[in-house]
């Protein structure tokens, strides 16, 4: 019986105008927005070329150094931070490291107008179309007397539901599955996208994600449909559901954590860095001056090697200063700008998107987490390269590494990237309330629809 | 006339007692309240780090301006546009021309930014732009089409009333009710910003504000007519509404980006770091030998990016919601070509400077009338699809069955 309401189902979906909106919506969005990103994700390996190759990259053999990570590869269904995640990160020994590049001369309209990937398809477009699959599902059959007659056979109620719900949720991935298989074939074809094993691992789970996301919708219009008595005022409430949990919840949560949780402004921390520094400056500063004495009184006159050695005396300093006390400002910054992120994670868990926006974007190695991740690798990096560097001069006496950056001192730059199975176990909370959400909808929708008249 | 008047007061009679308007109401005046509040505290920060950046610079630094920064600007709170990436301290080395054009946006600049990249920044422009838009054609959708199911219509109609003269009076009942929805919102928020934000407004502040909100009132109706226009199409509500938000999602979710990213791939630009190395291998002999050919290199560039903002613009106005963000943050002073003239500011200085004619970097914010005159464009076009779909409801009504 049940297989036979949901054929039912899917064939009165299949006849009804919104299931090809909806194939043609998936179509005119997701394969294109792939494509755009495709390219542009291709774009990007041949402008940047060496400069976003994994690791340290020291193009002069100078004081400048660069350490770079890969241009992670699912940006193509999620941008996450897009232009804002860092790829690569600039550093001298003794100053350093900056994070983030921001342009000058630019096109400003990314910053008005951000990407459309898959992740917003199917956050803002799915989760509407999902609505619209499903609001008249028992309001509207109840409105136009067909209820009563299909209850007049031998259903149960929840028989009913269950084939409502699966009815529509079939016939709306069914309405996607051609723009899917775009995608993917965008994908495998594309010759700047050259997805590896785990790539398209997690390409899957994010396909998974999507659907989750979508059943939840589906299941979320399938209890306003039965608590409500006329399709229009499903409408009506569903409009206002969505509203919030698509329009407003993602969008405010970051900025009511970053009230409820205020962390330092970036000028405090920089105040902090120049007070602890100003002290040991001056002292440093008055080495220099001796060194300068002891050796002629006259900085002009005084030999090359002397010379560089009065500068490597602040350079060094700079340098364990940089990988000590400064680091650790920054990463109790870093520490604080997670617990913003976390409290607006939290916020944000009411809202579907928002939880498989921010899932999404882990999944995809574009999000916060992993800006976080290369972070802590970076200062990581720099605190091993200073312990080498110190052990170098202290054995062989040369302190010309401090500003020509020798490359075989350097350690091997680590990123941690977690393989997909640890991101979903690490996340798995996340996605529990996902399914927790479409499995309260249900029961709210069971629990309405026994209790209601027909 | 006088059947005019009845025909609109029974339209707003009958709107303001329903359940969706009410909505309206309350949901505008959660979402607007909440947003200037953050909003304002958004600016504040921003204003915050810019003050302290001002303040902390050497005697020097000030005379010489090598560390600057766009100021802040107070409508930013309504439509932040650009105004945030913009206001992030730069810096103009002695060798700039030799790197990347113009200034070097400091590396951590950005900090704790992040969380706001994930998501949109919801300004009064984006809800307005987003929220209300949907609202609006919820509020239309079924004018026509649902007085048709419920046999009102064919009951109007068999009155002397004129088809236009009826269609006239539900889009102007149904369009003031949709304001009267929204004043309550709109006025307490600017009650905020006078009374409790220390945000400081000036004449020409509020003149722009008041050209943003008539802006949205414009932009509004396109969304409430084009609701107006579907109802007219098909005979029941359901078929408006799914016709209605796939229109909808096309226009405002799809077209602006997709624009934008179109224009990306069209005409591509080179980052300005590996410019900045072209520029390295082109140089040869003093500096001050090859700085105007540097120079000119520069402009090329600029003229490059330029034109690439300029296509992604025009693409994306195909959709009414880009050409609203684009004239909104004009208003407020934080749109792109605010943005292009600071960094034409920022470059003819520093040129002139680096020429020897000294002079302190005073930026100047493009006065209110050109701001007026910039965003002409997007105005016309929000008017033109407001008249093109109300045309086309027009037309469309004439035809109608209405029995």
């Amino acid at each position: 019986m049940l297989w036979t309401l949901v054929r039912k189902e899917i064939f009165g979906q299949l006849l009804n105008v919104r299931f090809y909106i909806s194939f043609a919506l998936a179509c005119l969005f997701l394969v294109p927005a792939t494509y755009i990103l495709a390219n542009d994700y291709g774009w990007m390996h041949t402008e940047y070329g060496p400069y976003l190759t994994e690791g340290l990259y020291n193009p002069w053999g100078l004081e400048r150094f660069w350490v770079n990570r890969q241009i992670p590869p699912l940006r193509v269904l999620a941008t996450g931070l897009d232009e804002s995640l860092t790829l690569r990160s600039h550093n001298t020994v003794s100053d350093g490291p900056d994070f983030g590049e921001s342009q000058f001369v630019h096109n400003p309209l990314s910053d008005i107008l951000p990407h459309l990937d898959f992740v917003f398809f199917v956050n803002m477009v799915g989760s509407l179309l999902a609505f619209a699959f499903t609001y008249d599902a028992v309001s509207g059959e109840r409105q136009r007397g067909i209820l009563r007659l299909t209850m007049a056979n031998s259903i149960s109620r929840a028989v009913l539901i269950l084939s409502k719900f699966l009815g529509s949720y079939l016939s709306f991935v069914i309405s996607l599955l051609p723009a899917l298989i775009g995608v993917v074939l965008v994908l495998s074809v594309h010759p700047d996208v050259g997805f590896g094993v785990s790539d398209w691992k997690a390409t899957l789970w994010l396909f998974v994600l999507a659907l989750l996301n979508i059943g939840v919708f589906v299941m979320l219009g399938i209890f306003a449909s039965c608590v409500t008595r006329e399709p229009k005022t499903t409408l009506t409430a569903l409009m206002t559901i969505w509203v919030l949990l698509v329009l407003v919840v993602p969008n405010f949560s970051p900025f009511l954590a970053a009230k409820l949780h205020p962390i330092p402004a970036l000028h405090q921390v920089h105040e902090r860095i120049k007070s602890l520094s100003s002290s040991r400056d001056d002292e440093v500063r008055k080495e220099q001056e001796e060194y300068v004495k002891a050796h002629g009184g006259d900085h002009g006159s005084m030999s090359q090697q002397e010379k560089d050695e009065h500068g490597a005396i602040w350079l060094e300093y700079r340098m364990n200063l940089q990988v000590k006390e400064l680091t650790q400002v920054w990463e109790a910054f870093f520490n604080e700008m997670e617990a913003q992120a976390k409290l607006a994670r939290y916020l944000s868990l009411i809202s579907p998107s928002a939880i498989t926006t921010y899932l999404a974007s882990d999944l995809s190695h574009t999000g916060i987490e992993s800006e976080h991740a290369f972070r802590f690798a970076i200062i990581r990096f720099r605190r091993e390269f200073a312990a080498n560097l110190t052990r170098y001069m202290q054995q062989t006496g040369d302190k010309t590494k401090l500003w020509f950056v020798d490359n075989k001192l350097a350690p091997a730059f680590v990123l941690p990237r977690p393989t997909i199975s640890q991101v979903i176990s690490t996340h798995l909370p996340q996605f529990i309330v996902l399914v927790l959400y479409g499995f309260l909808c249900f029961c709210g929708a069971q629990i309405t629809f026994i209790r209601s008249a027909i | 006339m006088r059947l005019l008047r009845t025909l609109i007061q029974r339209e707003l009679l009958e709107n303001l007692t329903s359940v969706r308007y009410v909505l309206t109401s309350i949901l505008c005046l959660a979402l607007c309240i909440t947003s200037i509040v953050l909003m304002s505290d958004d600016y504040r920060r921003r204003r915050a780090r810019y003050n302290v950046l001002m303040s902390d610079m050497t005697e020097e630094e000030l005379k010489r301006s090598l560390r600057f920064a766009k100021q802040p600007q107070p409508l930013s709170v309504i439509a932040r546009g650009v105004d945030e990436v913009m206001g992030r301290p730069a810096r103009i080395h002695g060798w700039q021309p030799e790197e990347e054009p113009i200034a070097h946006v400091d590396g951590r600049s950005a900090e704790g930014q992040h969380l706001f990249d994930l998501f949109t920044i919801p300004d009064f422009v984006y809800i307005v732009g987003l929220v209300l838009s949907a609202f609006a054609i919820f509020l239309s959708f079924g004018t026509i089409c649902g007085e048709k199911q419920t046999h009102t219509l064919s009951l109007l109609m068999s009155h002397p009333i004129r088809r236009s003269t009826l269609l006239f009076a539900k889009w102007m009942g149904g369009y003031i009710s949709l304001l009267i929805s929204l004043c309550p919102a709109i006025l307490l928020m600017l009650a905020f910003l006078t009374a409790f934000s220390d945000i400081p407004l000036q004449t020409a502040h509020w003149i722009r504000l008041l050209g943003i909100m008539a802006l949205s009132f414009v932009y509004l109706l396109i969304f409430f007519t084009l609701g107006l226009f579907t109802s007219t199409v098909v005979h029941r509500p359901a078929t408006a509404l799914i016709l209605v938000l796939f229109v909808w999602a096309v226009w405002v979710l799809g077209m602006p980006r997709i624009g934008c990213s179109v224009a990306k791939g069209l005409r591509p630009i080179q980052p300005n770091f590996t410019f900045g190395l072209q520029k390295r291998a082109v140089r040869q002999g003093s500096f001050e030998e090859f700085r105007e050919l540097l120079w000119n290199m520069d402009d090329e560039y600029i003229a490059t990016v330029d034109a690439q903002t300029r296509m992604g613009q025009n693409l994306s106005r195909l959709s009414p919601l880009a050409s609203y963000v684009y004239a909104s943050s004009t208003l407020a002073q934080t749109g792109i070509v605010d943005a292009q003239c600071f960094r034409r500011q920022v470059a003819d200085w520093d040129r002139e400077r680096r020429r020897d004619r000294y002079s302190l970097l005073s930026l100047r914010a493009l006065p209110t009338a050109q701001s007026f005159l910039e965003m002409t464009t997007d105005l016309i076009l929000l008017l033109s699809w407001n008249v093109l779909l109300f045309a086309g409801a027009h037309v469309a009504f004439l035809r109608y069955d209405v029995r």
